[in-house]
């Protein structure tokens, strides 16, 4: 297996891992909060919302922008 | 001592005072501002965007968002004074946070679910998706609801506090993300150098480039990217 293999299984594995915890989430009695319950707890406060959102702009940018 | 002198001095006096009050309230504001790690952070994402070869304007806006929230928050405090039993309730170090940032936004009636909110999201994606990756339209198209975005967020009104989240899986959650930033981190580091990209160790940017080189793909993600946005924004 080399390095470009091993880089991609990595972020599959953390994909993976987003995807067992939002499940585990919605299990009976689960610690795990929902990936939107988390979010909506660290973005209360102003300048994390704005965080956020800017962080989210900068990802359109990036990918598209001059 | 004449008029105009005594008028000079007193101005003077009042620009020391003035000035010796701020500067008295400085390392306190400092030391508040860092308390609230979005600010340093978009300042340093801004910095390292711009030596990553990035265009200059990606980080600058991370720059000018973090300098807008700093002044923003200062400006709301001395503009709300606080309550000693607010104070009192929030714990004395967190109080400038929670009397400086109302919580939770409601989003506008027009962001709510909607056939015609889904098909502009849709018309949106398929329209800006034809232009060519780095181009001045699609650079244009995207910067509006970014922008938007943030003014949205900015303003948004109060909803209460939401339910707290218990410290384990707030833990797991961002373990996963924090792995996450470390190995892209990783990958970045291990290119030729910042700016010259690798098969060997390739990025998530590396990655989507074959998903962005065609009009449907450069459509997905831009349609991906809208729902997430909105998600964010019905938080």
């Amino acid at each position: 297996m080399n390095s470009h293999n091993i880089t991609i299984a990595g972020y599959l594995l953390f994909v993976a891992a987003a995807v067992g915890l939002q499940r585990l989430a919605y299990g009976g009695r689960s610690r795990i909060p929902a990936f939107g319950d988390l979010l909506g707890r660290i973005m209360h406060t102003r300048s994390v919302r704005v965080g956020v959102i800017t962080g989210w702009a900068w990802l359109g940018l990036h990918f598209f922008a001059r | 001592m004449s008029g105009s002198d005594h008028i000079r001095s007193t101005g003077r006096g009042r620009l020391t005072s003035g000035s010796a009050r701020v500067l008295a309230t400085l390392p306190g504001a400092l030391v508040r501002m860092l308390r609230q790690p979005v600010v340093p952070v978009l300042m340093i994402a801004g910095v390292v965007d711009a030596i990553s070869g990035s265009p200059v304007g990606h980080g600058m806006m991370l720059i000018v968002v973090a300098v807008g929230l700093a002044l923003d928050t200062v400006r709301r405090r001395n503009a709300q004074p606080a309550a000693p039993a607010e104070v009192e309730e929030h714990g004395g170090a967190d109080a400038f946070v929670v009397l400086a940032e109302r919580p939770q936004p409601h989003a506008p009636a027009f962001l709510r679910p909607a056939p015609r909110l889904f098909l502009g999201g849709l018309a949106y994606a398929v329209i800006v998706g034809a232009f060519a990756r780095y181009s001045w339209p699609v650079t244009v198209a995207v910067m509006a609801p970014g922008v938007a975005a943030i003014a949205i967020s900015w303003a948004a009104p109060s909803r209460g506090e939401p339910e707290s989240v218990g410290r384990f899986g707030a833990g797991a959650w961002a373990t996963v993300f924090i792995a996450l930033g470390l190995w892209e981190l990783a990958a970045l580091l291990l290119q030729p150098d910042l700016v010259t990209m690798s098969w060997a160790h390739p990025t998530i940017s590396y990655l989507m480039d074959p998903v962005l080189a065609s009009h449907a793909g450069r459509s997905a993600t831009l349609f991906l990217w809208l729902v997430f946005g909105w998600f964010l924004l019905e938080r």
